[in-house]
């Protein structure tokens, strides 16, 4: 069976998403080497088993749920980001 | 007594297709099929009421595009059903399963004036043409080119609506006195 189409396991979390979009969602986070999957006129659902995973599918439904004017904002406030050091500490 | 007759197959069954689609190009390119399909439905509807009760000074070219609209629609319904069919899905009938498939919310039971069923109109083709082009990544990105074809066609036909219905939105007339 497809891994598409393959049932969802209990432990799975579902992701309520656009009913037009959940296949493209679902081949990205596939890509990204997440278990998920859909079932036929049901929902998507995913496999979130670490921090990092969570970060991943967040990263792939927001393209999806924000509008136009929303994903300008977001990459306005990266462009401003400071860049990230992880011990500013051991700074001289 | 009467019985119930017997199921060949239910809706969310996708049986195989005779063009080498494998299930998982056909399940979701016929989920996406069906949404288009509801789409045109509840937007035929829509086009015939305002087609039957426009009435006013603009009425006869009102009611004309109303006309050449819906069976426009009409005709991209059929081969929306057609390949859907073909890929081994099954068009969606219920009422409740349309509505629950449209991509727009329609009118409701009033009549309204030509202005607001116009904008309703548009309303309704910018999410229908929003569908459209999000389907037609999708079949590009599963390797259904026929269906993406399908697609492009239709989205051609739903924007050159949409600009038409916008023009009959323009607040510009060649009679004096009235707004420009």
């Amino acid at each position: 069976m497809s891994p598409t189409l393959c049932p969802q396991p209990e432990t799975a979390h579902l992701l309520q998403v656009p009913r037009c979009d959940r296949w493209r969602i679902l081949y990205r986070l596939q890509e990204l080497g997440l278990i998920c999957g859909c079932a036929p006129t049901e929902h998507l659902w995913v496999m979130i088993r670490t921090p990092a995973e969570a970060l991943l599918v967040h990263s792939v439904l927001r393209p999806f749920t924000l509008n136009r004017s929303g994903l300008v904002n977001w990459l306005d406030h990266c462009w401003s980001l400071q860049p990230y050091d992880p011990c500013p500490c051991l700074e001289p | 007594m009467t019985t119930s007759p017997i199921v060949q197959r239910t809706f969310s069954e996708i049986q195989d297709n005779p063009i080498g689609l494998g299930r998982e190009v056909a399940v979701p390119i016929c989920e996406g099929l069906n949404l288009v399909w509801a789409s045109l439905q509840g937007l035929y509807l829509q086009y015939l009421k305002h087609h039957l009760v426009v009435a006013g000074a603009e009425f006869y070219s009102v009611h004309q595009f109303f006309n050449e609209s819906l069976q426009e629609v009409q005709a991209q319904a059929h081969d929306i059903g057609e390949r859907l069919n073909g890929l081994g899905g099954i068009p969606a009938s219920g009422f409740a399963t349309l509505a629950e498939l449209c991509c727009f919310s329609p009118e409701g039971d009033d009549v309204v004036g030509i202005r607001a069923m116009l904008e309703a109109d548009l309303r309704a083709e910018q999410s229908l043409v929003d569908l459209l082009r999000r389907q037609a990544a999708l079949a590009e990105s599963v390797g259904d080119r026929a269906t993406r074809y399908l697609y492009e066609r239709l989205l051609l036909k739903a924007e050159e609506r949409a600009f038409h219905v916008d023009h009959f939105l323009a607040e510009d007339s060649l009679t004096l006195g009235l707004p420009r």
